[in-house]
């Protein structure tokens, strides 16, 4: 895998787009305000060998600017799974409550969208970082965060994506950052000795 | 059936399914760090896109537009 990093932007040359980064790709083309992919994405982005139903998202946009994301999904043939109009799909994400848009027809990829609301998912959002996919950039969760946060949740699949994401990226990855999120998240410390095979002071 | 050591066994079948799982993630980081993005991408890519090719086309479902 060749990584270069410039400033706070992965450039990932030559990647062969699958089915999903050409879905992520055109949904992120029509996004007129700030936003953050996080999660499963981050891991298949970086190779992980596995497909998800959805791609997880923090947006921020304004009331004018989501009804605009709106009206360009439906002329490009995407739509909200669980909101019946704009103005609906608005007050959804106002409550707190994500909205799922997929292409018209299907279910799965979906991609599950929400305001930040909560302290981490605010700096979820704050923190963010980019990757450069030939010509196209992605914001993305940054990384250090992401995997302890994939150790804090603790099924198997999170234990693996952090563990891919650990392994793959281990040298542009920051240590201290990376134990200091861990300690913050209270991460058991057997678990990520075992997960990640690192030692724990 | 002792239920104690059943219940342990089930345990030990959890824990060694993650191990592997683990040693596999291992030897695939190994796998993509010697490959450059366009191999390995191209192997993920006939993966993923043969998973996504494999859901139904259509759903006949009524939803929304957005509109």
């Amino acid at each position: 895998m060749e990584i270069l990093i410039k400033d706070k932007t992965i450039i990932l040359k030559d990647k062969e787009l699958n089915t999903l980064d050409k879905e992520v790709i055109k949904i992120v083309n029509l996004i007129n305000f700030d936003y953050v992919i996080m999660s499963g994405y981050i891991a298949i982005l970086f190779g992980r060998s596995r497909a998800t139903e959805d791609v997880d998202m923090f947006i921020e946009p304004s009331k004018e600017a989501f009804y605009k994301f709106c009206d360009k999904l439906s002329k490009n043939g995407f739509y909200m799974i669980n909101a019946g109009d704009k103005e609906e799909a608005y007050e959804f994400l106002k409550e707190g409550i994500s909205i799922r848009i997929a292409e018209e027809g299907k279910f799965i990829p979906n991609f599950e969208m929400k305001l930040p609301k909560k302290e981490i998912d605010r700096m979820t959002f704050r923190s963010k970082i980019k990757v450069k996919l030939g010509n196209i950039e992605l914001n993305i969760a940054e990384l250090e965060p992401q995997i302890a946060f994939k150790l804090f949740l603790g099924s198997e699949k999170d234990y693996l994506d952090a563990k891919h994401l650990y392994d793959v990226l281990e040298r542009y990855l920051d240590k201290d950052k990376l134990h200091s999120y861990i300690n913050m998240f209270g991460v058991n410390t057997n678990i990520t000795e075992k997960v990640l095979r690192i030692k724990m002071d | 059936m002792n239920r104690k050591k059943f219940l342990r066994e089930l345990k030990e079948i959890k824990e060694r399914n993650l191990e592997d799982n683990l040693r596999f993630i291992e030897l695939y980081a190994k796998f993509l760090k010697s490959k450059n993005n366009k191999e390995w991408s191209s192997e993920q890519k006939k993966f993923i896109n043969s998973i996504y090719a494999s859901l139904p086309k259509r759903i006949s479902l009524s939803h929304n537009t957005g509109k």
